[in-house]
């Protein structure tokens, strides 16, 4: 398996379609998602919460929920082609080449071992080192995350880590597998602001230092601005507009970008924007664009018909007024 | 009383031992593989299990296994009507016949021990069952386990080595509950099992109208409880780190 | 602002009868059977009570589906009879539990503070003691007799339902309607009454089939050892033990069939009580 060199496509999606749910229940929280991630470097998926960022993750890893099922796109990681991959295959992937964060990263710590234990355990499956040599990685990796005194620390539990060390925690465990493709889902919801920085810091570190790639999924376009090369917005299950960060941040040519990027100013700390209007709590398949209802240029071209992801100004927009 | 308390002793450790493996066996078993029909099975087995009457059963076993197959030794107590006790060193005919290097008493008192002790074993058994099956489920569903699983670690070391541990940790409750399932139980199983016991002679003490050595018998049992009610709290306390914060 | 009493009851009545529409399952259709077998018991069967010293332990027949036990009385009508008594008594002693711990539970979690706590600490300490110890206990002290009976698991059954509606009224304690309602003028109990309970009602029905199904075991167990009901009545638990001396010998169907009417009503028992508690997805 060849490795991807420097910014070629190292993870390669196209038109992703997922659906949930059973009979008239059904909903389609990913609808032709596109996303190229290219090897080392830093990307970034951004959306609002229920904008179908996560189960993009996870089907990556192939774990999407029972009730979910990718009904039809291809994935597709340093050419292995993840949606027809058997379960043994998937599972040599995941750790070793793809380490996926999940939110909440409390919760993604097993509450009765110590935290270094389950570190350690890691590099001993996918590294092969002996007991004694894996507790010692693991506190090097705690240290390299960023958790002051890691030798003590590793011999606590996970119930005495704050927020943020839990964050640092789960980072070294995924660390511990020596993944090509760290995807990073909301690393830092919940964390105060100096602590976020910290964290992406971090993330953008490890690509650097330890030539991986990055995909870092979050809701918070302050962190995109200044951390990532590339960009895809996601809204509501579809790409509204996808390219180099720098481009797309600068000059947004899709309305709804251009609102997440007023409401992320702030004025002495508050957020003086919320966009009006909510996300539709459940997708229906959209045949026009998914933003209209609360978009101030909509016509009704965009309500009846599905804008197309065209190629302005250097990047991808999907938008029928992004000239 | 003091004579008859090893043979209770003798069977309420039988029986709890018994139904603690398979109810955790099976429990956990039917957690791994929910929705198939070896969960619907299990969930049948266990419905049995709380709902129906030990004395019963240990009628029901006797009728099959001693009245019609004739493979069971007959329910006369603790030791074929032959044999003779093993001199005592714990006072559990099965332990000291072992020590005395006497097969013949050790064969005899396990087989009268068999149907009793699986009798209290099926309905005790029950509740275990349950209580397991969802502690595992609810383990196998939790975040840590799917992230182990994102990390590569593959299924069955994902089910020994982060499922398991959490769907054990409710198992001193599970232990209290059983204990004061046997304290019950016990007295009905060995009525019919004529298991010389401190809750026959309670029973034999009410046929005869005497009710005072009943409320020895109960005062005992509740003294025993809560001694191993407390015992099991601390033991709670040394299995999860978070109780120690 | 004083509405007419009666709406007032019809109400309740329609809000509760809302919460416990539940799927028809087998545990409703064979308790439903069971019920009118007893009640029709009369009809279809011989007198539970009549002495036949010529029939005596007769294997199931046609003139005896069930067989006759050693004095000769025919077990199915005594199975049918002993129905309404193990049924009956059940019933009492879940409505008695109910009718007590609901209102407990409900103004503990009302009222707060020490009274709230004292009562957490009662009913654990009587929850975690193995029941059928507590009963032999209580039996052996006041003496047997049913109405006794009725009122001991009656009582070991209480502490869970004050814990339950106590759980499930405690977070509602500060919502804005009991705000209004105290606003209103009502006092605790119309509060209660008035809102709260309906919330719960499919949850006490399942814990109130739940209670059936123990009241039962624990009459059957208790009646087995001696400390219950006393033949010639017929009660499920004691045909059993009346059985036990002839099972050994092969004549099984004296203590097979009572035991077996147990199994039958406490399995339907409980899944009545999920079917009640499948309602909570909602």
């Amino acid at each position: 398996m060849r490795q991807a060199g420097p910014s070629e496509a190292l993870l390669s999606i196209r038109n992703l379609d997922i659906e949930i749910g059973y009979g008239a229940d059904k909903h389609y929280p990913v609808q032709d998602v596109d996303l190229t991630v290219p090897s080392r470097q830093v990307s970034g998926l951004v959306g609002e919460s229920g904008s179908g960022k996560s189960l993009t993750a996870l089907a990556v890893v192939g774990m999407l929920p029972q009730s979910a099922r990718q009904i039809s796109g291809t994935i597709e990681f340093a050419d292995i082609d993840i949606c027809h991959a058997e379960e043994s295959h998937l599972q040599r992937i995941r750790g070793r080449q793809i380490a996926l964060l999940f939110q909440n990263p409390r919760a993604s710590l097993h509450p009765l071992k110590k935290v270094g234990s389950q570190i350690a355990y890691l590099a001993m499956r996918h590294q092969h080192l002996s007991r004694a040599s894996a507790w010692n990685h693991a506190i090097d990796l705690m240290a390299a995350a960023g958790i002051s005194e890691p030798k003590a620390r590793a011999g606590d539990y996970p119930h005495q880590f704050s927020g943020g060390m839990a964050q640092r925690a789960a980072l070294a465990m995924a660390l511990a597998c020596s993944p090509e493709l760290l995807i990073a889902d909301e690393p830092t919801s919940g964390l105060d602001t100096t602590l976020r920085e910290q964290i992406v810091e971090l993330l953008a570190t490890q690509v650097r230092d330890r030539k991986m790639t990055v995909l870092l999924i979050t809701h918070d376009i302050g962190l995109i601005k200044h951390h990532t090369d590339t960009v895809t917005v996601l809204y509501a299950g579809r790409i509204m507009e996808a390219g180099a960060t720098r481009h797309v941040l600068s000059s947004p040519r899709n309305p709804y970008t251009r609102e997440l990027m007023r409401a992320d100013q702030q004025v002495d700390g508050t957020r003086m924007y919320a966009i009006p209007g909510n996300v539709p709590p459940v997708l229906p398949r959209w045949t026009g664009c998914p933003f209209s209802s609360r978009c101030d240029l909509a016509t009704d071209v965009c309500r009846e018909v599905l804008p197309p992801l065209r190629l302005i100004a250097g990047r991808e927009v999907a938008c029928h007024h992004a000239e | 009383m003091a004579s008859r308390w090893p043979a209770s002793a003798e069977l309420a450790l039988a029986g709890g031992f018994l139904a603690l493996a398979w109810g955790l066996s099976v429990g956990v078993m039917a957690a791994v593989m929910q929705g198939t029909r070896w969960d619907k099975l299990a969930s049948l087995v266990t419905g049995l299990g709380v709902s129906v009457p030990e004395f019963w059963l240990g009628l029901i076993l006797i009728l099959i296994f001693f009245s019609t197959l004739k493979i069971a030794p007959a329910p006369i107590g603790r030791l074929p009507a032959e044999i003779v006790a093993p001199p005592t060193v714990t006072g559990l005919y099965t332990v000291d016949a072992l020590f005395a290097g006497d097969w013949g008493a050790f064969f005899g008192a396990w087989g009268q021990l068999a149907l009793p002790a699986l009798t209290l074993a099926f309905v005790g058994g029950a509740p275990i069952a349950r209580i397991s099956r969802a502690a595992m489920r609810e383990a196998l569903d939790s975040q840590y386990v799917r992230f182990a699983r994102a990390l590569g670690v593959g299924r069955v070391s994902v089910i020994l080595r982060y499922a398991l541990p959490s769907a054990l940790l409710p198992v001193t409750t599970m232990m209290a509950l059983l204990c004061g399932y046997l304290m019950g139980g016990d007295v009905l199983v060995e009525y019919v099992f004529a298991w010389p016991g401190l809750g026959n002679y309670a029973v034999d003490s009410i046929g005869a109208s005497d009710y005072a050595p009943v409320m020895a018998v109960v005062e005992l049992s509740a003294i025993s409880y809560l001694l191993i009610y407390v015992l099991l709290d601390l033991a709670h306390m040394v299995i999860d780190p978070r109780t120690r914060a | 602002m004083a509405t007419a009493p009666a709406t007032n009851s019809l109400r309740f009545l329609v809000a509760v009868g809302n919460r416990l529409r539940v799927r028809v399952g087998y545990g409703a259709i064979v308790i439903g059977i069971l019920i009118l077998l007893s009640a029709v018991a009369p009809l279809i069967s011989k007198d539970p009570l009549h002495i036949d010293s010529t029939a005596t332990l007769v294997p199931p027949s046609w003139a005896h589906p069930f067989g006759t036990d050693q004095n000769g009385m025919d077990i199915f009508a005594r199975v049918l009879y002993a129905a309404r008594l193990d049924l009956g008594e059940a019933l009492a002693a879940a409505t008695l539990a109910v009718l007590i711990g609901v209102p407990l539970g409900a103004l503990g979690a009302l009222a707060a503070g020490w009274g709230d706590q004292a009562l957490l600490r009662i009913t654990e300490s009587v929850q975690s003691f193995p029941t059928l110890l507590l009963a032999m206990g209580v039996v052996a002290a006041i003496g047997p007799g049913l109405g006794k009976l009725v009122l001991v698991i009656a009582a070991v059954n209480i502490p869970v339902y004050v814990r339950l509606t106590r759980s499930a009224v405690l977070p509602m304690r500060d919502m804005e309607f009991i705000q209004a309602a105290r606003c209103a003028g009502l006092g605790n109990i119309a509060i209660v009454t008035r809102h709260l309970i309906p919330n719960i009602a499919h949850l006490i029905a399942a814990q109130f089939s739940i209670n059936c199904a123990w009241a039962i075991q624990i009459l059957a167990a208790l009646s087995f050892i001696g400390l219950g009901v006393a033949l010639p009545t017929p009660e499920w638990g004691a045909m059993v033990r009346a059985g036990a001396d002839y099972t050994v010998y092969g004549q099984w169907w004296v203590a097979l069939f009572p035991g077996l009417a147990i199994v039958i009503t406490v399995l339907s028992l409980n899944e009545l009580a999920d079917s009640f508690r499948r309602h909570t997805s909602r």
